[in-house]
């Protein structure tokens, strides 16, 4: 092979360069990743002009065979991030910056409380959104199970006109942001992430459920509430203990809704009390999905340890700094 | 009348492909460290060019191997001066090719009797 000219070796580094730049704009893609493409890009186009082919034959048909960059990097990102791709950094920031007004708002209510109110959700909302804004690869499912099943009781109580109609644009904007618009987007411990949060809502939601005698309710979905938490924390760390925490918090879910099916079916429920509790039987439903999911996708023997501490690692940080947060609030 | 062309070398389908990659690539990496582009080389030389991969879905294959633990990747400089990412088994791999090649051993026996009979 005739060692390349000056310009012939320019136009291989251009053609290599716009390669990887599609990489780069198709997924979030480490340093050593690009280097292993372009090590590989450079071989392929040496042997091709072995072969006789002119440099821009070689540069098209190493580019063809290498195959569709942005299919690549998406791979190459899931394969990275265990719960899915991670979202670039305009999205991840966008979608942070809507998740203020709650956060700001939650705030409010807890001064307003004295502390009281929404602390544990202005904590863990404070928690995702650092998280989505670091792109931690387990923030974007949490954060699309919370809007996604946020906005069926946004949108309830919007017909109902008991909620501002801003509301319901606001999580369908910051769903807009975090959808995995593309197929294969979210693995499927992510999607095991983004169904749990069905429980936490639910044992939320049920939690302040109207019921002629809500004691045994009440108790059961805080009993849910925790083990919906760590079932999600056991989730991100993939770690099979998570499915037991899931399974008590589902048990409890059931076992409160079917009480406030029985207790408002015998009161005669109105049709919005009834859709409230579709809407949480769902929920639940969703949970046990996920928790099914998370069994199938979680390990138990020590490649767990490895991954649980790649994953607790930035959660740690994130905590130190909502915490500090906390204080300074 | 219309001509009968010869027929052409059946072309392997995307499942296939996609199914045959882990014992392949963990038989080829079970010979000695590799990288990426000797592996792709192997693999047409051994498939005789009929398995027609994309060049670069090679490596999420090869980092999910290595997320499951089965290969491991080290930097090394290569003949040629550059520095390159090689693969090498490790014995969790090498355990996996064992029950990969018993599976395809079964697929492959059923396939010939079903012929037979």
């Amino acid at each position: 092979m005739a060692e390349a000219t000056a310009p012939q070796q320019a136009r291989i580094d251009a053609a290599i360069s716009r390669y990887l730049a599609e990489l780069t704009a198709g997924g979030e893609l480490g340093p050593s990743d690009l280097d292993e493409i372009e090590a590989h890009l450079r071989s392929l186009i040496d042997d091709l002009r072995d072969a006789d082919l002119t440099i821009d034959d070689a540069i098209a048909e190493a580019t063809r065979r290498m195959g569709e960059p942005c299919a690549i990097a998406r791979e190459l990102t899931c394969v990275r991030s265990p719960f899915g791709a991670t979202l670039s950094r305009g999205r991840a920031w966008s979608s942070a910056v809507l998740l203020v007004p709650v956060i700001v708002l939650a705030l409010v209510d807890a001064v307003r409380s004295h502390g009281g109110g929404l602390g544990v959700e202005l904590a863990l909302c404070a928690i995702v959104a650092l998280a989505l804004a670091a792109r931690l690869s387990w923030a974007r499912p949490i954060v699309i199970g919370a809007i996604g099943f946020l906005m069926v009781p946004i949108a309830i109580a919007t017909l109902r006109y008991e909620s501002h109609p801003l509301w319901l644009v606001w999580a369908a904007g910051t769903l807009a942001f975090i959808a995995p618009w593309r197929r294969r987007e979210l693995s499927k411990p992510g999607w095991s992430l983004a169904l749990q949060l069905g429980g936490m809502f639910a044992a939320l939601l049920i939690s302040v459920f109207p019921a002629p005698d809500p004691t045994m309710i009440r108790s059961l979905a805080a009993l849910a509430l925790p083990s919906c938490l760590l079932g999600i924390i056991g989730t991100i760390v993939r770690a099979r203990w998570a499915v037991a925490a899931v399974i008590l918090g589902v048990v409890a879910l059931v076992a409160s809704v079917a009480q406030l099916w029985i207790q408002h079916l015998a009161a005669g429920a109105d049709s919005f009390t009834l859709a409230r509790l579709v809407t949480n039987s769902a929920a639940i439903l969703a949970a046990a999905i996920g928790g099914v999911l998370a069994w199938r996708t979680t390990v138990t023997s020590r490649r767990s340890a490895g991954s649980a501490v790649r994953q607790v690692a930035p959660l740690r940080t994130v905590v130190v700094i909502t915490s500090s947060l906390q204080l300074i609030a | 009348m219309r001509l009968r062309s010869k027929q052409p070398a059946p072309r392997i389908s995307k499942d296939l492909v996609a199914a045959s990659a882990t014992p392949l690539l963990l038989s080829i990496l079970s010979k000695g460290p590799s990288y990426g582009y000797a592996i792709i080389q192997e693999v047409r030389e051994l498939s005789g060019g009929e398995l027609a991969w994309s060049e670069g879905m090679l490596y999420p294959v090869l980092h999910r191997l290595a997320d499951q633990e089965l290969i491991e990747a080290y930097e090394d400089v290569g003949e040629n001066g550059r520095k390159r990412r090689y693969y090498r088994l490790r014995p969790e791999g090498r355990r996996a090719l064992v029950a990969e090649r018993r599976q395809w051993e079964v697929v492959h026996s059923a396939l010939a009797k079903a012929g037979r009979s």
